[in-house]
């Protein structure tokens, strides 16, 4: 088989490992990569151990089905929608806070068999789709690829152009099979780009209006606070796309402007957005604690042409919160912290954590791109040092794991991937999860406080780790982090 | 198989690597694409009412992540090299090596790969598992019936009155491990031996399979694969008796002391102690029955390996009224009118009305039709109860919004719970 017959679809985004030279797997310290990055030598290298690690299909599934009123129908063998007892928490608790009622997600699978794999799945796709428009009327249908449905060669997107005179929604594919790239935000772009397909060229313009996106972790309290300091810059967010619907949606291009709280998603959307819609749009990092809420501002006021409003409003909001930001540190001096989330969350979290008087000892990122990393980690070294150890992996629980045992840290600040594991080494956790607030200035000083929280009681933590067996070998811990990243497979 | 809306099961993928799950110091390799372990046990672990479980469960489960040039060139050279490096990282007694689609699409020779390490002397087996050869109780099937056939020696004697106890899917069924560990106690408690309790097997006990004189399949469908092949290969003959739950666990262990010919007495004693506990609490209820729970009409939905029991408690214990009872976990057709047989005899004049539906649109529109008074369901259940205005139990697969360590309801200690549960979700609603 070659391999253009596995890229039959017509509408594929490009990987970020081939579009970004994006790398899922690095274990260095921070002025290591950086010297590596600007000397162009950051190279892809595979690992000859690895883990249960997160595929291009996620992504697409999760974030379409908490677009309210959309149906997602992955066409795939029902393991696939494994997620979705996850997404149902996620979007319970969305939901209420945007005072939105408590649904399901709207999901269907076309549950391919071993009949379907040798025929084609063509058939059972196209009884989905017309059932999901038949059972909920909705404004549009997303269709999610697999491993299976790209290996059998079933071309959704001939398929979706048959079906679609049939219904009323508008049919959404996205090209996601698992195996075309080993970095999630590859199902970012998917998910984001296939959007514009439904995005109106705009009749008006909203001189006043921001698009923000919002990944499916940043929760209701962290959009306040941006609309917050947006409303004193006179300005009024539009958030996109999830928890709203698809009016929503179709009307994003009559924004003045789009940033995001994760330009590590957001980056393919962006250019083809702008490329489509002369929409301007700006990558800041996530606006987490000071300094890069500041950076985050300041590139939307310089896109906008407000740079003298945001002046004001940062010096405003320093002298409030600042001597918030004092009296947390002097509490939290000293500590020492592990980061684990994606890499755009992470450095932004390490930059609350340096203003907080926290040692980052490791800072976990799922993957690595000069794109959304470097302008960054160079700014945290010089505030820092850059000695801190960088690891960048596709999840990898067994280079986490030693690197919990070799730096024996404080504190995990880290969600639902390295939770569980920090807490069975004995880490306890400073968790941000869909629900804690930590965005913005006032989203500083709450997660400061939150810390100091975590720090308080770290029984649960101390004891678990005493009675837990680890599964790996004692010499693995002898090791180095890195000792399974580098090719030797034939 | 058709389209399924709201899934309230994995792949088969997903079912090997639950059960592998349950296993003492078993390590999955999976070789499949890269999200396959972490879609998989994340949903399991989150559906199954919060359990992590595994040895090397979650993001500790060794994966190859196959990628397109896997797809393109094959991907056996780096199952190869995963088995060879989780031999280095991971210290197990077992190594079962699971794949997912793009393995069972594109033909990697599983079998000859691991072949190379059992015949260096490596404890490594494997099952072919990709999703699309069914849901998670397939996946189970597949699994279970592929370690034993490569690890289970002939037995040179058989031990008396020793079962092992198959067709309990672990998080699947949320309340598995205290189900099983009731079981467990109540055969202890009568005399009968478990060597394979489906919790915490560990390598030796699987080897040793064939020396128990029974299997007992603790449901009409699942568990069938492995005790046809213990039965077909080493003898080993099976009952099967869906998991019990209050008095009805009389007659499963009637059932069982009369294959070994226990003696009557201690048997009847036991079961008379047994019930005396149940009735104890059941008599406190009494007080507020006619409050709580008088004429209640009950809608299950769940998996043929729990319903049943359910279903029995519900109207032969607790004198409820059977309104409708719904399957979703799309068992063989060759195996429905057996679990059809389980819904029969019940107290009174009633009769299950009992639906075979995975299909969460239809399942919400077959409860309208028959509205029950109270439903025990899944998490997923909760937006049509809220929409009927009755009270919902959540027991089954997705459980979201409840906690699920050692609780159980089967048994007799697991009908009080049961009871208890009920009764407080009727009141809080």
């Amino acid at each position: 088989m070659s391999s253009e017959q596995h890229n039959i679809a017509r509408n594929t985004v490009p990987t970020r490992e081939n579009r970004l030279n994006t790398i899922t797997a690095y274990v260095g310290s921070g002025n290591e990569i950086e010297g590596k990055a600007r000397g162009g030598c950051l190279l892809q290298q595979d690992r000859r151990f690895s883990q249960s690690a997160a595929c291009a299909e996620m992504m697409p599934l999760c974030n379409s089905a908490l677009i309210d009123g959309n149906v997602v129908i992955a066409h795939s063998p029902v393991g696939c929608s494994g997620m979705l007892a996850v997404i149902n928490i996620i979007g319970k608790a969305g939901r209420l806070m945007r005072g939105m009622p408590a649904q399901n997600a709207r999901a269907i699978s076309t549950n391919l068999s071993e009949h379907d794999v040798v025929y084609g799945g063509a058939e059972e796709l196209e009884k989905a789709i017309l059932e999901a428009d038949a059972r909920y009327s909705p404004p549009a249908i997303t269709i999610i690829t697999s491993c299976a449905s790209g290996i059998i060669g079933d071309d959704v997107d001939s398929i979706v152009k048959g079906v679609q005179p049939r219904v009323k929604a508008t049919l959404i594919p996205m090209q996601c099979e698992g195996f075309r790239s080993g970095v999630v935000s590859t199902g970012y772009d998917a998910f984001l780009s296939a959007l514009l397909k439904v995005i109106d060229p705009p009749k008006l313009k909203r001189k006043d209006t921001l698009l923000l996106i919002n990944p499916l972790s940043i929760s209701r309290p962290n959009e306040v606070e941006i609309e917050r300091l947006l409303a004193v810059l006179g300005l009024k967010a539009q958030w996109f796309p999830l928890f709203t619907d698809f009016a929503n949606v179709r009307n994003a291009a009559e924004t003045a402007g789009v940033a995001s709280l994760c330009s590590l998603m957001s980056n393919y959307f962006f250019k083809q957005f702008k490329e489509k819609f002369d929409v301007p749009f700006v990558e800041p990092p996530m606006p987490v604690g000071l300094e890069f809420t500041d950076w985050w501002l300041r590139d939307v006021g310089k896109m906008l042409g407000i740079e003298d409003r945001v002046e004001k409003l940062i010096e405003s909001e320093h002298a409030r919160v600042g001597p918030q930001i004092e009296e947390l540190k002097a509490q939290l001096q000293g500590k020492r912290a592990y980061i684990g989330f994606n890499l755009e969350k992470s450095l932004s979290l390490q930059s609350l954590l340096i203003e907080l008087g926290i040692e980052t000892v490791v800072s976990t990122g799922f993957e690595y791109s000069d794109a959304y990393g470097l302008d960054r980690i160079e700014n945290l070294n010089a505030r820092c040092g850059g000695n801190y150890t960088l690891h960048i992996g596709n999840f990898q629980h067994f280079e986490w794991a030693h690197l919990f045992n070799r730096e024996k840290p404080d504190m995990l600040v880290g969600g639902l991937e390295l939770g569980g594991a920090a807490l069975r080494q004995g880490v306890p956790v400073a968790p941000v999860l869909p629900g804690t607030f930590y965005l913005g200035y006032d989203g500083a000083v709450n997660y400061g406080k939150e810390i100091i929280k975590s720090l308080r009681n770290t029984a649960f933590s101390r004891k678990l780790a005493e009675r837990v067996k680890l599964p790996y070998r004692k010499s693995w811990f002898k090791q180095k982090t890195h000792k399974y990243i580098g090719r030797s497979e034939k | 198989m058709s389209f399924v809306e709201s899934p309230r099961s994995t792949c088969a993928l997903g079912g090997a690597l639950t059960y592998i799950n349950s296993l003492s110091r078993t390590a999955p390799i999976i070789h499949a694409g890269p999200g396959c372990g972490s879609v998989l046990t994340f949903g399991q672990n989150f559906g199954g009412g919060y359990q992590h479980i595994g040895y090397a469960g979650g993001f500790a489960a060794p994966s190859s992540n196959t990628l397109e040039r896997h797809v393109v060139f094959g991907g056996e050279d780096r199952l190869r090299e995963q088995i060879g490096t989780t031999l280095e990282v991971i210290d197990a007694d077992l190594y079962f090596v699971v794949t997912g689609c793009t393995a069972g699409l594109i033909g990697d020779d599983v079998r000859a790969v691991v072949g190379e390490f059992a015949e260096k002397g490596e404890n490594v087996v494997f099952a072919e598992t990709p999703g699309f050869k069914g849901n998670t109780y397939a996946g189970y099937e597949i699994a279970t019936r592929a370690l034993f056939s490569q690890v289970v020696r002939p037995a040179a004697k058989k031990r008396r009155a020793t079962v092992n106890l198959l067709g309990i899917v672990p998080a699947q069924d949320p309340f598995w491990q205290g189900n099983l560990s009731e079981i467990h106690r109540l055969l202890d408690k009568i005399g009968v031996k478990v060597n394979l309790s489906g919790d915490g097997d560990a390598l030796a006990g699987v080897r040793r399979a064939a020396e128990a004189a029974l299997n007992i399949v603790l449901s009409p469908t699942t568990g069938l694969a492995a005790a046809r092949y213990l039965w077909e290969e080493h003898g080993v003959p099976y009952i099967q008796l869906p998991l019990p739950v209050g008095t009805e666990t009389g007659k499963f262990l009637r059932n069982v002391a009369e294959v070994f010919r226990l003696e009557e007495g201690k048997v009847e004693s036991v079961i008379a102690q047994e019930e005396e506990f149940l009735w104890k609490h059941l008599i406190k209820l009494s007080e507020a029955y006619a409050y709580i729970l008088v004429n209640r009409e009950f809608g299950i939905v769940s998996d043929s390996n729990c319903a049943i029991g359910l279903t029995r408690f519900l109207t032969n214990d607790l004198g409820l009224i059977p309104r409708i009872v719904i399957l979703t976990d799309d068992p063989p057709e060759a195996r429905r009118e057996a679990i059809l047989a389980g819904f029969s005899g019940l107290e009174g004049d009633n009769a299950a009305t009992v639906v075979f539906e995975p299909d969460g649109f239809n399942v919400a529109r077959l409860l309208e039709e028959n509205r029950p008074d109270i439903l025990l369901g899944s998490t997923v259940d909760r937006e049509i109860a809220k929409k009927l205005l009755i009270p919902i139990l959540p027991v089954s697969f997705p459980l979201t919004d409840r906690v699920a360590l050692s609780n159980g309801y089967a048994g007799y200690r697991g009908a009080v719970n049961l009871a208890e549960d009920l009764g407080s979700a009727i009141l809080s609603t």
